[in-house]
């Protein structure tokens, strides 16, 4: 939509990596490391939309929270604007932040129960902009009316609304320092469906409306597709495939996008079923990853080749995956 | 499903009410359906709207200080409601049995899985201990839960929740009910584990004559599982059919809704999705009328003030809307 605004990517993500320790005993030594996040690289244009999927344990997460400096990356650059955020001391971080904003996943407890909505959504205005109080009742009105909440609701405390006006409060929350980019942490996750797609056309009437950039993360394949431009696929820290949404459906390359995509039962009793495909075991601990591709114990096409690690390349223009099927040319 | 035999379980008009500090809430507000034996009965609807309540009070698994169940449950020519707690214990777990949602919270932490399923078959086929722990084992494979001989004497953190919730199946089957509540079997798990589940499901419901009722919210899994679906909103039953005229010629406003606002792969991500605007009524406060008029896009006059009768109409269906007419 936005494409001729945009330049270049407002973000780019190169060779992330974001490895936690396991310590033991009594001195508490490292004895391992849980790989997270191993060399992830992505970038993300101005007004886009970028999906992330994967199954719980992927690293999706880990990879919003590092974008975000919520959790300090191990390695890796993330570029913001042409800034290294990466390695940046917290003060600039924090003026940097206000144009980079989150949207979690629990609705519950990602409001803080004791402040009402005035104040959970003038938190950001007062930290970063200096309005008088008037200004700023203001300014959280204007944000509850975009949103879709009523402004004279502004006295209430969380706890008396319902899950998708508490995801409401979130996003105003998260616009209330007029971000650049937003990372949507499984935003719409845990609210039904006929609320999700409530929440789902607002974040993108937003998008179009101020020109955001969201990283959009979740495991529910069909409502990434249906939100973002490009989609990464990730699986036990690694991002295996990323392509358009539609070339990603249309065409899924890598065997793991393949067997997510026939695993999303289809709504339509006449569909086809029969081409599914049934990947078996558990998705491994990330504390042991196989070596090689991750993904070669449980995929259907394995070779001796996968034994080694795949190169991740671009297959056709904007067409990315990490699979020794598709050799480098 | 066998239409010519008797239904297996018969809810008719059932309330079941918990008592707050606010007041009496009916999270199930007069429900009537039929179970027939070896079918698979979905009950859709989105949170709060009484499907988990509906299957804890068929099993009376409802602490009876805090909510009171009317109306008939006939299983076997017998009203549930009515039974001692000793005779429903004998029936739940040996001929009806739930298959709970989290299998991370609902296995018992400090026994093993095979001493858990093993209770049950205790219980209920009087087996010794010897026995018991040979049949869960036996389970367990049915499940198709790889080395079941080590994983039986294993507590529940050190499996997977795909794992769990395979063991949560053995457990609900090992006595080999004729009816089984699953509810929202699939939900905690990822896609690929719950692709696994479903078919796992299926296998298990190909050898025997065993019912189901699913309860969950999303219509992908109805869509694969279920015969006949029941959709729910507000503690009422809104609409019922067999699955393919209900997912293609829905006829209640919620239904349709419902199924609009459904991402679906394969679009070409342009299109909006179609919204029901508005929130599921507080249950304290139930709008008069029709629940659902508030939301409803084809809201007339009479929805506001009475609710709506339920038309039964072609050969199996029925939906509570003033739009529908039985012709």
């Amino acid at each position: 939509m936005n494409e001729k605004t945009a330049p270049g990517p407002v973000l780019e993500v190169t060779n992330l990596k974001k490895y936690f320790p396991v310590k033991k005993g009594f001195f508490q030594r490292t004895v391992n490391h849980v790989k997270a996040v191993d060399g992830v690289s992505f970038y993300l244009n101005a007004g886009e939309t970028l999906g992330l999927v994967g199954e719980s344990g992927c690293g999706k997460t880990t990879v919003g929270r590092c974008v975000l400096r919520l959790t300090n990356p191990t390695a890796g650059d993330i570029v913001f604007k042409g800034k290294n955020l990466a390695h940046m001391d917290t003060e600039t971080l924090r003026q940097v932040r206000t144009s980079l904003q989150i949207i979690f996943q629990d609705p519950f407890s990602s409001l803080n129960p004791r402040m009402n909505v005035a104040t959970i959504i003038a938190e950001p205005i007062k930290n970063f902009q200096r309005l008088s109080n008037k200004a700023c009742r203001g300014k959280v009105a204007e944000l509850m009316d975009r949103v879709g909440l009523r402004p004279s609701q502004m006295y209430r405390y969380p706890h008396e609304f319902s899950g998708g006006q508490r995801q409401r409060i979130g996003i105003a929350r998260a616009l209330a320092s007029n971000p650049d980019v937003i990372v949507c942490d499984e935003a719409v996750s845990a609210l039904d469906v006929s609320i999700q797609a409530q929440i789902v056309n607002l974040l993108k009437d937003l998008q179009t409306e101020l020109n955001l950039a969201y990283l959009f993360i979740a495991h529910d394949l069909s409502v990434v597709e249906y939100i973002s431009r490009r989609i990464a696929v990730m699986y036990l820290g690694h991002i295996v495939e990323l392509a358009s949404s539609r070339e990603l459906n249309d065409n899924p390359l890598h065997p793991y996008t393949k067997a997510l995509l026939s695993a999303v039962p289809i709504p339509d009793p006449l569909a086809d079923q029969d081409q599914e495909i049934i990947l078996t075991g558990d998705v491994p601990s990330p504390l042991d990853p196989p070596e090689g591709c991750t993904f070669h114990p449980r995929c259907p096409m394995a070779m001796e080749k996968c034994r080694t690690i795949p190169a991740y390349h671009e297959i056709s223009p904007g067409h990315w995956v990490a699979c020794h099927i598709y050799p480098t040319s | 499903m066998n239409r010519s035999e008797p239904p297996l379980l018969s809810v008719r008009n059932m309330i079941t009410s918990f008592h707050t500090h606010d007041g009496i809430v009916n999270a199930v507000n007069g429900i009537d359906f039929d179970i027939f034996p070896g079918e698979t009965l979905g009950l859709v609807g989105e949170s709060g709207c009484g499907k988990s309540v509906t299957a804890m009070s068929v099993l009376r698994l409802l602490n009876p200080s805090s909510a009171t169940t009317l109306g008939e449950v006939i299983f076997k020519g017998e009203n549930l409601l009515d039974m001692t707690p000793e005779k429903m214990r004998l029936i739940r777990g040996s001929e009806i049995s739930m298959i709970f949602q989290e299998p991370m919270t609902s296995l018992n932490p400090i026994l093993t899985v095979g001493e858990q399923i093993a209770e049950s078959l205790r219980l209920h086929e009087k087996l010794d201990q010897e026995k018991a722990w040979e049949k869960a084992v036996q389970m367990l494979k049915l499940v198709q839960i790889p080395s079941p001989e080590i994983r039986a004497g294993q507590y529940p953190h050190k499996l997977s929740g795909g794992m769990r919730q395979r063991a949560m199946i053995a457990m609900a089957l090992c006595c080999s009910p004729c009816l089984v509540f699953a509810d929202e079997p699939t939900t905690a798990l990822d896609v690929t584990i719950q692709a696994q589940i479903i078919r796992l499901l299926d296998h298990l419901k190909k050898g025997s004559n065993m019912s189901v009722v699913l309860i969950t919210h999303d219509l992908g899994v109805i869509a694969r599982m279920a015969a006949r679906v029941v959709v729910m909103y507000a503690g009422k039953v809104v609409e019922e059919a067999p699955v393919v005229p209900l997912f293609h010629d829905p006829r209640h406003p919620y239904t349709r809704g419902l199924l609009n606002s459904i991402p679906v792969l394969k679009n070409d991500g342009q299109t909006r999705l179609t919204e029901i605007p508005g929130i599921v009524p507080n249950l304290l406060h139930m709008p008069e009328g029709c629940s659902f008029h508030p939301r409803c896009s084809r809201v007339m006059d009479i929805c506001t003030k009475k609710s709506p009768p339920m038309v039964h109409f072609m050969e199996n269906r029925r939906a509570a809307c003033w739009l529908v007419s039985d012709e």
